[in-house]
């Protein structure tokens, strides 16, 4: 087909406007990782844009050999674990049960989570109530109250509808229970649904700043969210910085480039996984639209 | 009158029944194991706090509990309607969460317009791949980037700005309430125009491509077949869209606000929730507790209400598209 002159330029105009876009979404990074790695003192002058001018690992081993910082990764990456273990195993199993017909309390299950969705007592009575549970300050104010989530068991359900019943009828006459039925046949065929929410409860549990922030008030049980935030909104990153220069004498850091080297830290784990997510997301979301 | 008989036969009928009923339980025994940790859960986590709305209309104390407290009736909500905090934060809430509608909704649609109209497949990929990397970080991450990004000691922007001699010093844009607002519309539309580009890429990619091809065999420009072909065909997508963004004018975005704000600008930056949340810290008295309670229940009420009428309207739109 042939273009017309008018077509070239929407199209060359098009392309520059998305790249234009796209520069903008990660430039952000870019700087930022530049001037982590680039000398405290000299990342001051300013002037650094794209690499660093005088480079070094400075600003990150200050991190890696802080003691605070490397108990914000231990928690939070205990966390995202059990939380993302037992969110899909009880999401799963609540999903199953609403795929079968024959239970009773199916209709009463459906209505039971969500109605939630839209009636809830706010933040200061969920607060009494952790208080009331004794769940305030501890390890486990994380993953508890996160345990479920309703989208999830909706989303999770209507995947499992759609596996043949043939199989699990087939189990049945065999004599199987619906334990088995559930661990041997449906929870493996699941993979992929349970793949797609297993990724977004961790990615909620590594970027969630909040939990601990509200329920949490014993800075050891921290996650690295909660310390980055302590670092940005407070002047703690000079303390550190003035503590780390006392210790090693020579090398110098600043409360800036402290702050930089900890954001691309807690930035990097979702980086790595980015790739792997995006194919799942962009089927989900699709999933979800179609079936609105 | 029944005989011995038959009453007899009656009840084993009951018996049986009841075996029946045991015997179902009994073969489904997995599935309420399956489910009880779940109704547990909601119970203890979404349904015993709604008890907690009780709190609006009590004068609460932690120690008396939800039982023990004494009723005021509508004191608290008189009281948050003439605090001056809560009336800026209504506010604040309603111009933030209003102008992100407003210019949010049609930048997403245009946004994913222009994504469409890329024919270069991976030029498309790439630029959708970068666009959706902002959404998967933390507003804390977020606001940390764009507070260098802007800061006035040698942050990126001011540095362009005074090279240029568009400034003649460095300007503090986190701090300045005129320029507080813009910035939060512009960080959210960074973080999140890419993603929510995706429903509308899922609806343009159903449209028919024959009808494309008609039309430029007809001669409509590119422009024209946006106009005419890719707009009608997600209009619905749009409409539901746009209702249900709409119910959500209450909340202005907590993660984003309570990250970016900061003392300077609280005049334009605090919002519902960011006050109920600073209520609930400092709330010293218990006087506090009830307090914050009631803005919430107030936030829930108006913004339930609004859900209701958006999904009503909805529903009459839908109807309208299938006809």
């Amino acid at each position: 087909m042939q273009r017309s002159r008018g077509e070239k330029v929407f199209n060359a105009v098009n392309m520059l406007l998305m790249l234009a876009f796209s520069f903008l979404c990660l430039y952000p990074f870019i700087y930022i990782l530049a001037i982590s790695l680039n000398d405290a003192m000299d990342a001051q002058k300013g002037g650094i844009y794209l690499w660093p001018r005088m480079f070094t690992w400075n600003n990150y081993s200050i991190i890696f050999n802080d003691q605070d910082i490397f108990l914000a990764y231990t928690v939070t990456i205990a966390r995202v674990l059990v939380g993302v273990v037992t969110q899909v195993l009880l999401v799963a199993m609540f999903a199953y049960v609403l795929t079968k017909k024959t239970f009773p309390l199916r209709k009463f299950l459906n209505w039971w989570i969500v109605i939630p969705m839209f009636l809830s007592g706010g933040l200061i009575p969920f607060y009494i109530t952790l208080q009331q549970l004794h769940l305030l300050n501890s390890f486990w104010t994380y993953i508890i109250p996160g345990l479920y989530g309703a989208f999830n068991i909706m989303l999770v359900r209507t995947f499992m509808t759609e596996l043949p019943e043939a199989l699990e009828e087939s189990a049945k006459i065999d004599g199987a229970s619906d334990f088995r039925i559930f661990f041997s046949i449906i929870f493996p065929l699941s993979k992929p649904v349970l793949a797609t929410i297993a990724l977004f409860v961790g990615v909620g549990h590594w970027n969630d700043w909040f939990t601990g922030f509200t329920f949490i008030s014993n800075t050891k049980l921290w996650t690295a969210q909660n310390l980055l935030l302590f670092l940005i909104q407070s002047n703690e990153a000079s303390n550190l910085a003035v503590l780390s220069k006392m210790h090693k004498g020579t090398v110098t850091v600043t409360a800036e480039s402290i702050k930089m080297a900890m954001l691309i830290v807690t930035t990097a784990p979702i980086l790595c996984i980015y790739p792997f997510l995006q194919k799942y997301f962009v089927k989900g979301i699709m999933l979800g639209s179609l079936k609105g | 009158m029944t005989t011995l008989a038959e009453s007899q036969s009656k009840s084993s009928k009951g018996q049986q029944l009841r075996g029946k009923m045991l015997q179902k339980m009994w073969d489904q025994r997995w599935l309420y194991v399956f489910t009880i940790p779940g109704i547990v859960f909601f119970l203890l986590f979404s349904y015993y706090p709604m008890f907690g709305i009780i709190m609006a209309f009590q004068d609460y104390n932690p120690v008396k509990g939800y039982t023990g407290s004494e009723f005021v009736g509508l004191d608290n909500f008189n009281t948050i309607f003439q605090l001056p905090d809560f009336n800026n934060a209504l506010r604040n809430t309603l111009i933030i969460s209003g102008l992100k509608l407003i210019i949010g909704f049609p930048a997403t649609i245009l946004f994913a317009l222009f994504i469409n109209e890329l024919h270069h497949t991976i030029l498309k990929r790439v630029v959708q791949t970068i666009s959706y990397l902002p959404y998967f970080i933390s507003w804390v991450i977020a606001a940390g980037l764009w507070y260098k990004m802007l800061s006035p000691d040698g942050g990126l922007i001011n540095e362009m700005l005074t090279k240029v001699s568009f400034l003649n010093e460095p300007f503090y844009f986190m701090g300045s309430t005129t320029a507080f607002v813009p910035i939060v519309l512009f960080t959210e539309l960074w973080k999140n125009i890419g993603f929510n580009a995706i429903i509308y890429l899922a609806a343009l990619s159903s449209i028919d491509p024959h009808l494309y091809e008609v039309s430029s065999i007809d001669g409509a420009s590119r422009v024209r077949q946006i106009w005419h072909i890719a707009l009608p065909g997600i209009r619905g997508t749009m409409v539901l869209l746009f209702i249900l963004s709409a119910s959500g004018l209450m909340s202005a975005g907590f993660d984003q606000l309570w990250t970016m704000g900061n003392l300077q600008v609280q005049e334009v930056g605090q919002i519902l929730d960011t006050l109920i949340l600073s209520y609930l810290r400092n709330s010293g008295g218990f006087m506090g507790l009830s307090l914050g309670a009631t803005m919430g229940v107030f936030q829930a009420t108006v913004g339930l209400i609004l859900f209701l009428v958006c999904n009503f309207v909805a529903k009459l739109f839908k109807q309208e598209s299938l006809i």
